[in-house]
């Protein structure tokens, strides 16, 4: 034994573990004190599989070019003679940048060659047959129209004549689109059916970022830890070009940059009681290229009454649209400051822990929706009105006729502000050996968004509007004695109890039970919602969609009536206003769950589980939500409804068209039933895997694409769109036995090339999530927003053998008939789109060097056995006499094998 | 007068030194590598851990060659247990681990002695080796629960200590860490974090947990040329791929060593998993074979006994190669 605690005491002397004060540590050079690793990996399509949707559409290659760069050191802070920091102060440093180019692929749907040039001759629709336009200059009421029959091509209350061969003349096209024209690219492709699927871009998104990490920490007295940790990226981003043109439908180019600072101290008051204090500061900023451009582009088209340095936004009813998404220019900056502070306390059988965390929220946001001008073209105003299945959007384009347009102004970026604090209480108590139970309580206080200038504003239901004498009007923070903000300060509670038991002696079981509340927060918001009257949505809306434009590109669009700011109670009339709900109402998630874990021998360990979830007052956008809704019983006004002037008299607000909620009305309701098994095996013979299957269901009233009845929310309830009931997976490593020291190949020259090398993996299976039908045709006069299907009697929606010619039958559904909705559920209940599945694998070799040293070559595979997975189901159907030939079918599959190489030097 | 005082202090520490450098230098020109000593555990049909085996009924071979059995120390004999806490999270779990430390310190006789290290912020000797475990006791409890995890950093300098004592004499010595320790927490960088938040076709983070297997393998390594025994308790089993993988880690340690890993599902676990460790470590046998002269690098193992139901030994070994004079 004396021998044995001399060695202890030697050896312990030797490494410094007596003395731990500074300078006691022994001498080593930083080689020795720090470690870390420098790494590229490369990428490049050269190692790929060419992706199934390219070569599908016989393209050769998908480019890619990615290195991706960096090197990451830590260790003691050590500066010889000046400073030594071992087993005090340590920093970490990591920098990474990356340069990437990848193509993406779309196959689009632009207007072919000819009908770009007025002709429509080859016009036809989705089950193949020919479609008319008509001249809407032509328009007039029909004499021989029967009021007590509905309106069909036999009793038409307005009639037009077709254009002649449907050749719009030249003469007749519109000055402004035929600039616009100018920058759409002509088909390259004919995928169909028919002349759908004709574009076809395979073009490059580029990538720039560079960052870092930083961080040092440093323990003063024993009892302090203190660190300090730093973070900052910034770069570039182009997305795929769509259209080699300033009308490009997609992203603009976008700059970015993010900044974190947090300094924290962990403080030990005794060896049951820890103080901790953090303060954080973070800092994200995004902005576009286009709002810095000096062209005024939609003078350069000849738009005039709009000026803006993008392409105004060209809304085309199946097609591929011209110009940026709505919202996609922005000059966006967000800020938050976090001060956390907690105790944690252990006495007797009870730990209690503590704590308070005060947030501040900033963002300032340029974010105009629509900068250049947002214009929507249907078909009913070049086809017969009243009748499907004629006209057509592009034609309607041509002649610069569109039924809503909308454009963006603005003054100034909007200030948004919030404050929280969060009190947090909590125990955890044994009450007896092979029983513990926990408790806590979160109670968060938040206050309502402000405005830093008070610009902010929203109907209000309740207040009056001069114009018409209704109710519901604007209101603006600050002004008429109204506070700073429309919401009030809201106060979250969230209880959460827990207990683990372990039932057997052995302790190799655990059951834990566990329930709980808590309520997400609302969100500060960020762009113009809530601005209007210091902003303004200009909106045009034709008075009728199906004889008369609400703007013609020609003429432009009108000058603002009341320039900004605008302050009148009656601002936001005729346009979709902002809504800012002014209730206490927040979404509440309530859960339970039952898990089993239990160790079993050689290295197994088992767990399953079951658990249960329900939400309420989940906060919902303008798609789910009708607060200005128009009840499904005024379809039985049918075409009339089609009248703007009328159908807005049977809005419960009809001085405003659909209200923004800007996805903060809370409203929704959800179910969610899961449960799962797992199986882990640890470590044995150079093998670990973890298996796990789990099965859930969802339901929900919300999830899309869209509300049709928005007066009883029950009819919405339906499965969660996105929804994978079976998803499966695996995981694993393996190291082979292959080289010196394992089960092969020891002695043998062979184990420098196959020895030290691992295999990583991860498989995945997930189900389909369930199909969403959409109708193709909506002839609801503007009533119902998103239409459902019907099923056929006796049809079933099932095949056989589903497949890319036939996936479900969609001779089981039908469009409605006119000013009618659908009885299918917003989703189906039991057809599936396609599951997906994928498999990576890595491959590494690892080369240990002298010291602490080792260089890493790794081989990953993603997609490595090189699966397609299948393109959803094309889910339009269309009318019975003009069905979607289409409907039900995949075109094409997606995904490809991805190789990249690394190389790691650790030192 | 620059020199003065860490002119004195470091002759000071080269001398008090000097004798451990000798004496690794007689160990590696193959005094040290003519015998070998290893743990060995036997169990009976039922199960039980034997406190007897008759020295006779051994046979052990290296590299398939039949060596000769040199000693065989029962659990009767003297037993350094050194303690390693890497503890910096939850206090709850932290105090049950102590508490049930303290227990199962009240069982240890005269000849089991206990030492107390830490390993946050790296190594350090709280207290040495001793049998007035009431001292031990104290030590543990007013232990401060601070720091970062160290237990990757610390366990080759934890489990050369325990070497050196095996190497010296012929206690049995066995190195428990008591960890809560999660790969997050971790000082060094071994979770790859993300750098560039926007980069959305970042796949070098997929396989995420390389880096950490990486530093196991590294350990590993070391670990083969090392003789002590590493059990590990983990106070909070963590399911999350990296945790998961570092836990894995610790297995793979214990198993290099013919150690042994638990992982606490719940607090409920901590006082059976830790007794249940401590048991085993306390019916270690310490075997002494004789290697051949020759036997250099990796060397399999392999003992057999003639009763036990159930022979648990260390696999492998690196030895390292004998210094031509």
């Amino acid at each position: 034994m004396k021998k044995a605690l001399e060695a202890f005491h030697s050896e312990a002397e030797r490494l410094g573990l007596y003395d731990v004060g500074p300078g006691s540590a022994p001498k080593q050079s930083l080689a020795d004190l720090w470690h870390g690793r420098v790494y590229e990996y490369i990428r490049n399509n050269a190692f790929d599989a060419v992706p199934h949707q390219v070569v599908q559409r016989g393209g050769e290659r998908n480019i890619l070019r990615r290195n991706q760069f960096g090197f990451s050191v830590s260790g003691p802070v050590y500066v010889p003679k000046l400073y030594d920091g071992r087993r005090r102060t340590f920093f970490t440093f990591s920098y990474e940048g990356t340069r990437q180019r990848v193509g993406r692929s779309f196959l689009n749907t632009i207007p072919t060659t000819q009908q770009q040039a007025g002709d429509f001759s080859d016009l036809v629709n989705k089950a193949g047959a020919p479609v008319m336009i008509y001249d809407p200059e032509s328009t007039r009421l029909n004499p021989m129209f029967d009021p007590s029959q509905i309106v069909s091509t036999s009793n038409l209350e307005h009639i037009r004549d077709p254009f002649p061969n449907n050749v719009i003349p030249a003469s007749r096209l519109d000055s402004v689109a035929r600039e616009m024209i100018g920058h759409l690219p002509q088909p390259n492709t004919s995928v169909g059916p028919f002349l759908r699927n004709n574009y076809w871009v395979n073009p490059p998104a580029i990538e720039r970022p560079d960052g870092l990490l930083a961080r040092v920490d440093h323990n003063l007295f024993e009892r302090h830890k203190i660190s300090l940790d730093l973070a900052y990226s910034k770069g570039f981003e182009a997305s795929p070009e769509l259209y080699p043109s300033i009308a490009n439908p997609g992203s603009p180019d976008r700059l970015f940059k993010g900044r974190r600072v947090a300094v924290s101290d962990t403080f030990a008051i005794s060896p049951s009681s820890i103080y901790t204090v953090r303060g954080q500061v973070r800092s994200r900023t995004r902005r576009t290229a286009g709002l810095d451009g000096d062209h005024d582009i939609p003078a350069e088209l000849g738009l005039e009454g709009v000026s803006g340095t993008v392409f105004p936004l060209i809304e085309l009813k199946d097609f591929q649209s011209l110009g940026s998404p709505l919202g996609s220019q922005f000059r966006n900056a967000w800020n938050s400051y976090h001060m956390n502070n907690s105790l944690n306390l252990r006495r007797g059988r009870h730990s209690w822990t503590l704590w308070v965390e005060v947030s501040r929220y900033q963002v300032n946001s340029l974010s105009p929706r629509s900068p250049s001008g947002y214009f929507q073209f249907n078909d009913a105003l070049t086809g017969l009105p009243g009748i499907i299945n004629t006209g057509n959007s592009f034609s309607s384009f041509l002649l610069g006729r569109s039924y809503r347009s909308e454009t963006t102004e603005l003054l100034q970026p909007t200030y948004l502000r919030r404050t929280s604090i969060e009190f947090g209480l909590g125990d955890e108590y044994e009450v007896a050996p092979n029983l513990t139970t926990t408790w806590r309580l979160n109670v968060d206080m938040s206050s309502p968004r402000v405005e830093k200038f008070d610009r902010q504003s929203t109907v209000d239901i309740a207040e009056i509007n001069p114009e018409n004498g209704k109710p519901g009007a604007l209101i603006f923070a600050g002004q008429g004695g109204r506070g700073r903000a429309f919401q009030p300060y809201r106060i979250r509670l969230e209880p959460r109890a827990s207990l683990a038991w372990s039932p057997t002696d052995a302790r190799d079981t655990v059951v834990r039970v566990t329930a709980g509340q808590y309520q997400s927060n609302l969100s500060i918001g960020s762009g113009t919602f809530g601005t209007q009257g210091y902003s303004a949505r200009r909106t045009l809306i034709s008075a009728n969609q199906q004889l008369e434009p609400a703007v013609t590109l020609q003429s432009g669009v009108p000058p603002l009536e009341h320039p900004l700011p605008d302050l009148r109670p009656e601002a936001a009339n005729d346009t979709d206003p902002d809504f800012i709900p002014q209730t206490s109402r927040q979404p509440r998630y309530r859960w339970g769950s039952l898990r089993v874990e239990r160790r079993l021998p050689q290295g197994f360990t088992m767990r399953a589980g079951t658990e249960i979830y329900r939400g309420k007052d989940i906060l919902l956008g303008g798609r789910s939500v009708g607060v200005n809704a128009i009840s499904l019983d005024a379809l039985a006004y049918r075409d009339v409804l089609n009248d703007e002037s009328f159908r807005r008299t049977l809005r419960p607000f009809p001085q405003f068209q659909n209200f923004q909620t800007n996805g903060q009305f809370p409203l929704g309701r959800y179910n969610y039933h899961g449960a799962d098994v797992g199986v882990q095996k640890r470590a044995s013979h150079g093998l670990t895997l973890d298996f796990s299957y789990s099965l859930n269901r969802r339901w929900d009233d919300y999830s899309g694409p869209g509300a049709q009845d928005y007066f009883n929310r029950d009819n919405e309830w339906a499965l969660s769109r996105g929804t994978r009931p079976h998803r499966l997976s695996l995981s694993y490593v393996y190291e082979v036995p292959f080289g010196k020291g394992k089960a092969m190949l020891s002695d043998s020259k062979l184990r420098h090339v196959l020895g030290n090398w691992s295999v990583s993996g991860f498989t995945l299976w997930v189900s389909g999530d369930p199909t969403v039908l959409q109708p193709e045709f909506n002839n609801t006069g503007g009533v119902v927003r998103f239409l459902r299907v019907n099923a056929v009697p006796g049809m079933q929606a099932h095949v056989a053998n589903p497949g890319p010619e036939r996936y479900f039958n969609p001779a089981a559904f039908v469009d409605p008939p006119d000013f009618s909705i659908g009885g299918v559920p917003r989703t189906h209940p039991t057809l599936r789109n396609p599951g997906w599945n994928n498999h990576d694998l890595s491959l590494t070799k690892r080369v240990p060097l002298s010291g602490e040293r080792s260089f890493e070559l790794l081989f990953q595979g993603f997609n490595f056995i090189n699966h397609g997975n299948w393109n959803a189901p094309d889910t339009v159907i269309g009318p019975a006499n003009a069905p979607n030939v289409n409907a039900g079918k995949i075109i094409g599959s997606y995904g490809g094998r991805v190789v990249q190489l690394g190389m790691r030097f650790n030192f | 007068m620059s020199l003065c005082p860490w002119g004195r202090r470091q002759f000071g520490r080269l001398f008090s030194i000097a004798p451990v450098f000798l004496l690794q230098l007689l160990l590696s020109t193959g005094a040290a590598s003519a015998e070998l000593k290893t743990p060995v555990w036997a169990k009976d049909a039922e199960g039980n851990f034997l406190t007897e085996i008759p020295r006779t009924e051994l046979r052990a071979w290296l590299e398939d060659e039949a060596v000769e059995i040199k000693a065989l120390h029962a659990p009767a004999g003297n037993l350094i247990l050194l303690i390693v806490l890497d503890v910096v999270d939850d206090l709850t779990r932290i105090d049950d681990a102590r508490g049930a430390l303290v227990e199962v310190l009240s069982d240890f006789g005269p000849r089991e002695f206990a030492g107390l290290l830490r390993a946050q912020d790296g190594l350090q000797v709280v207290e040495k080796p001793t049998a007035d475990h009431e001292t031990l006791k104290d030590s543990l409890l007013a232990m401060r629960v601070s720091g970062f995890p160290g237990l990757l950093e610390s366990i080759e300098e934890a489990a050369t200590i325990g070497d050196r004592m095996m190497r010296a004499s012929d206690v049995r010595v066995a190195v428990l860490y008591i960890t809560d320790g999660s790969i997050y927490e971790y000082r060094g960088d071994y979770t790859n974090p993300v750098i560039n938040p926007s980069d959305g076709g970042d796949l070098s983070r997929r396989f995420r947990d390389r880096l950490i297997q990486e530093q196991i393998q590294r350990t590993r390594e070391k670990l083969l040329g090392i003789w002590t025994p590493l059990f590990f308790l983990h106070l909070e089993n963590r399911r999350d791929n990296l945790n998961t993988v570092y836990q894995n880690g610790l297995t793979q340690f214990a198993q290099a060593t013919a150690g042994e890993a638990l992982f606490c599902e719940s607090r409920t676990q901590i006082p059976a998993y830790l007794q249940q460790l401590v048991d085993r470590i306390r019916s270690l046998h310490l075997l002494t074979i004789e290697t051949p002269v020759e036997a250099a690098g990796r060397v399999r193992l392999k003992v057999e006994s003639a009763t036990a139901a159930e022979l648990i030994h260390r696999k492998q070994f690196k030895i390292a190669k004998p210094v031509k004079r």
